[in-house]
């Protein structure tokens, strides 16, 4: 520390103004949207190598160790198929009411799109083998960007329900499975219900997509969004 | 039983991605740079996954993940060329006496900086030394309260105060004379 910081924070301050109005305009690029597609790419193609590097240390342990070694091994190994053997992942609702209130409040890099082919073009750019979004009204239509869950695309379209921002997320249902929770038949569909925090979602599989709607309305005017949607 | 590592990662840290790559952009002066530091730090989350405490900040624990890597490639940097210091305290804008330049703003300082693009703030916060930086980064970007600030950069938080003050003056000297600037190139 030099002699320059040694300074008492709480003397009046002649220029408080410009304190605070920096101290604002700063706090703006809290908002800034960034880009996550390298982050998540890099991310995901470590993550599985870390894994064979921890699995090859285990296997070069000492004699004494390789039967609890190779024990652990095959569970991990089971797991490991199980994960990316393509398998379904299964959604967890609070990872996607998180993501919903990180896209609404800026903090997740999305493209500013107003109809749902907009949408799709946009997404294809990012990932050829993004899944497709289903149509929905064109005047509902925000903003679109990719995510990633547990190494599974997900595509993912902003909505405004009359004031409300509704999330729209869809996987391939060979993709990802709901949680557990109680189901709702609705107009020959079967559909999970979730709420976190005030944000309720409806999941549902159709046409070989998995669907997801987050937002602040009611289950039922969710579920009346997706009757909406065409595949 | 132990709780899978990447369940965990994902559930409890990969919300935050965002706001490293965001304070990596900030800190980093281009894109691969702040790529390959918002990278490592969440890799290194990943394989200290273990070490977070379930239902702890978070965001705090990044943050120090990402201070300790900034400053280890900081180190090999000054090593090698000598480009960054990791303390420059020495370095001040030119700077009038705040009672005379105050008198020389017609507008509001508010006003004066809302006419800067994100970008210009972001590029008048890495001419400032790195732990000047760093407090502004967390305090005024990332709304830490100063405690929070103080455990990240292992510093007392009489010092977070300081350098934040600190920092807003010379933030300030660096864009106001832009901003005359710009006022006299438009009359």
């Amino acid at each position: 520390m030099t002699n320059n910081e040694i300074q008492n924070p709480d003397a009046p301050d002649p220029d408080q103004d410009w304190q605070n109005a920096v101290q604002r305009r700063l706090t703006k690029l809290r908002t800034m949207p960034v880009e996550l597609a390298a982050l998540q790419a890099k991310v995901n193609a470590e993550i599985p190598r870390h894994r064979r590097i921890v699995l090859g240390r285990l296997a070069t342990r000492r004699i004494g160790e390789v039967i609890a070694a190779g024990f652990i091994l095959a569970v991990v190994s089971l797991g490991l198929m199980f994960i990316f053997s393509g398998g379904p992942v299964v959604a967890s609702a609070q990872d996607f009411a998180q993501f919903h209130e990180d896209l609404v409040a800026g903090r997740v890099h999305a493209v500013r799109v107003t109809t749902i082919d907009a949408a799709n073009k946009a997404l294809a750019a990012q990932d050829s083998l993004s899944p497709q979004l289903p149509e929905v009204p064109s005047e509902q239509v925000m903003a679109c960007c990719m995510n990633s869950v547990k190494g599974k695309r997900v595509a993912c379209v902003l909505m405004d329900q009359g004031g409300t921002p509704v999330t729209l997320t869809v996987a391939d249902a060979k993709d990802m499975q709901s949680p557990a929770s109680p189901t709702v038949q609705r107009n020959g569909m079967s559909y999970h219900e979730h709420s976190v925090n005030g944000l309720n979602m409806v999941m549902t599989e159709r046409n070989g997509r998995w669907i997801c709607l987050i937002g602040r309305l009611s289950s039922e005017r969710l579920m009346d969004l997706a009757d909406q949607l065409k595949f | 039983m132990k709780a899978d590592p990447t369940q965990r990662f994902y559930a409890e840290v990969w919300s935050h991605a965002a706001e490293v790559q965001r304070l990596a952009n900030i800190l980093c002066r281009d894109t691969p740079a702040a790529e390959d530091l918002a990278q490592e730090v969440m890799l290194k989350a990943f394989r200290f996954i273990d070490r977070f405490e379930a239902g702890t900040d978070a965001k705090k624990w990044l943050f120090a993940i990402a201070r300790n890597c900034r400053t280890d490639r900081l180190r090999v940097e000054q090593r090698t060329a000598g480009q960054e210091q990791l303390s420059n305290f020495e370095w001040e804008p030119e700077a009038p006496p705040v009672e005379e330049s105050a008198s020389r703003d017609a507008q509001a300082p508010a006003e004066i900086l809302e006419a800067f693009s994100d970008r210009e703030i972001i590029a008048a916060l890495q001419r400032l030394p790195e732990e000047i930086r760093w407090t502004l980064l967390l305090v005024d970007v990332q709304g830490m309260d100063h405690v929070n600030a103080a455990d990240v950069l292992e510093i007392p938080v009489g010092t977070v105060k300081s350098r934040a003050h600190r920092g807003r003056n010379m933030l300030r000297e660096f864009l106001r004379p832009m901003a005359a600037r710009r006022q006299y190139d438009q009359q």
